[in-house]
């Protein structure tokens, strides 16, 4: 127990500096910015006398360490900075976005475990048979087609030629859940599906693995039925690599969310993220640009623990 | 990437003649086929001026929207320019953008991760901080923040992707390296009088790239689809410049009236993104010992 303790302290450390080294990126990005802030914020209001006192009020004019400090004290304390065009607080903009963007990526990769795990493991089981083959054609697809591509082919024939979904927008849940789910089935689709070849391969590996170990064919001699073996004995020993495959896809899907939410005029953080970078509304950047790194680093840091309660002996064997 | 495993991979049955070229060919369907499929393109992008009676940027007012026919073989755009021009034409920047930032971060990651891996210590210690902080982000979002840095352009996407890639490249290579630092031969090599230098470019160099270069086939498919997907969000290459990505966003609002411009664009960013990853996945079989066929 003390050994396991040890590693998460030691593991959640190690999370410090990525944390840190991520916050000053993300703090430089609006300091390498081309322009000035406080031009852009005053506009058409523009004096030399407005600039120094608005320069003074913003902080820009000390240090730029105690600068760096003040806006991560402000950060841990909520406040993420404001929108530069309609000073909203990012917090409030966040409470909009980032609900539609978990929605969607928790949606997404839900499915995707959802799919790939059975269908890893049926294709294990019959190497070559047709669910392996199957697989094999999705696998193919999944990699060649990009998550926008996908979805755009699917707004063309599924909203544009067959009329059955609607093409784009958004419906809040709790406005109306169906209409939500059903604006969401496209997105969700465009994104998972690369996800559940990724999954479904390496869960495949993995249980080959397994299922060639002496300990399946000595359960097969007992009589346990296939289907036992294989879910409950083959794919618990067989699951950390499909953990860690889940863990590194969970970044992808939310890299692949801020393209996708834009094909979908779906208004989450890539959204956000995307209509700022157009304007030069450089806070909504670098806020958004947080928000996704930090739930990423949270995402693998979960990973890594969730590793650690599938095979106790990491803690001891490292180290 | 242990997907492109299943992909079809070449025969592990000994041909009879195994000197003949296509039987060679044929054994490494996969590569022959992701070679084939990048040598067309090439030829598509390069020779595009030969190819096309059309410019990219003309509009015939008197056929917008139009479907396949003889005149325009994919159809024309909501501003009745030609289709296939400007898909082939397009593949000028994807190809740019997949050598040129995969080049790039070859030129620096190669460096970065053959020191890491061969001296170890604060040199490595130092690399591998700054690859766990690169992929704390998403390979986009890094694409996306160092564009709003930097500002948009092709020279600029290309060093935003090189920028996510050389930490991956770097990590693959130190990997490899650190297996092969100890073995034998460096050893003998060593004992022979061999410096550093020539340890190093010589003796582990050699024998440690291969996974490099399958990584950094398949990274090609990636920045093919980065490309498209920063062009998409109106971040990428500005107009007038195609760009397969750009096409989607401007046709997207003529979804309903006409597919055929949508269509297109996203079949040549599957064939682009399909090619680089037959390519990486035929480069493992052939460069991997375990691999099959020799």
């Amino acid at each position: 127990m003390t050994t396991t303790l040890a590693y998460c302290g030691r593991r959640l450390l190690q999370a410090v500096p990525v944390l840190l080294g991520m916050s000053i990126f993300v703090f430089a990005l609006i300091h390498l910015t081309p322009g000035d802030p406080v031009q852009a914020a005053l506009g058409l209001n523009y004096s030399p006398r407005a600039a120094a006192v608005l320069r003074h009020a913003m902080g820009l004019d000390r240090p730029i360490v105690a600068q760096y400090f003040t806006w991560l004290g402000g950060i841990l304390h909520g406040d993420f900075g404001r929108d530069l065009i309609s000073h909203q607080p990012l917090s409030d903009l966040l409470a909009h976005t980032l609900p539609v963007t978990l929605e969607l990526t928790l949606l997404a990769m839900g499915l995707a475990v959802m799919l790939a795990i059975p269908l890893g493991v049926a294709a294990a089981r019959r190497p070559g048979g047709f669910v392996d083959r199957t697989l094999g054609g999705i696998t193919l697809l999944g990699i060649s087609i990009p998550d926008f591509v996908l979805g755009t082919l699917l707004i063309l024939l599924f909203a544009a030629t067959l009329n059955w979904l609607p093409p784009e927008d958004y419906v809040p849940f709790t406005q109306d859940p169906l209409d939500n789910l059903r604006h969401l089935i496209l997105p969700v689709i465009s994104l998972g599906l690369a996800q559940v070849a990724y999954i479904a391969q390496t869960t495949r590996a993995s249980m080959l693995e397994v299922l060639g170990q002496d300990y399946i064919i000595y359960l097969r001699a007992k009589g346990i039925r296939e289907r036992v073996i294989a879910y409950k004995h083959a794919l618990r020993n067989g699951a950390l690599p499909v953990v860690t495959v889940i863990g590194v896809q969970f970044g992808t899907l939310l890299g692949g969310d801020i393209v996708v939410e834009n094909v979908f005029s779906l208004p989450g953080v890539g959204k956000m993220i995307v209509d700022a970078v157009s304007n030069r509304n450089y806070p909504i950047v670098q806020g958004g640009v947080l928000v996704i790194a930090l739930i990423f680093i949270l995402v693998n840091l979960f990973t890594d623990l969730l590793y650690l309660a599938l095979n106790p002996r990491l803690s001891t064997a490292d180290r | 990437m242990a997907v492109l495993a299943a992909l079809p991979s070449t025969s592990r049955r000994r041909s009879p003649r195994p000197r003949r070229v296509g039987a060679w060919l044929w054994r490494r369907r996969t590569l022959s086929a992701g070679v084939a499929l990048i040598a067309l393109m090439t030829i598509l992008a390069l020779a595009a001026p030969l190819l096309t009676p059309y410019s990219y940027h003309t509009m015939y007012y008197d056929a917008i929207l139009a479907g396949p026919s003889r005149q325009h073989i994919f159809g024309t755009d909501g501003l009745g320019r030609d289709v296939y021009t400007r898909v082939i034409y397009s593949y000028q920047v994807s190809l740019r953008v997949a050598a040129g930032s995969v080049g790039l971060s070859l030129l620096m990651g190669v460096p970065l991760g053959l020191l890491a891996g061969y001296w170890g210590g604060w040199v490595d210690a130092a690399l591998m901080r700054a690859v766990d902080l690169l992929l704390a982000f998403p390979a986009i979002l890094l694409a996306i923040s160092l564009i709003a840095i930097l500002g948009q352009g092709l020279g600029v996407m290309v060093v935003a992707i090189a920028v996510v890639y050389v930490p991956i490249l770097a990590r693959v290579l130190r990997g490899s390296v650190l297996a092969v630092r100890n073995s034998a031969y460096v050893e003998g090599a060593r004992a022979r009088g061999a410096g550093h230098g020539r340890l190093m470019l010589r003796h582990v160099l050699p024998n440690s790239i291969g996974p490099t270069v399958v990584q950094a086939a398949l990274l090609m498919a990636f920045a093919i689809q980065i490309e498209a997907g920063l062009s998409f969000l109106g971040l990428g290459v500005q107009p007038p410049t195609p760009s397969l990505g750009y096409m989607l966003q401007e046709n997207h609002g003529y979804i309903d009236q006409s597919p055929w411009s949508t269509l297109f664009p996203c079949l040549a960013i599957a064939l682009a993104v399909l090619a680089f990853n037959l390519l990486g996945s035929g480069l493992r079989d052939l460069l991997d010992p375990r691999g099959s066929g020799r």
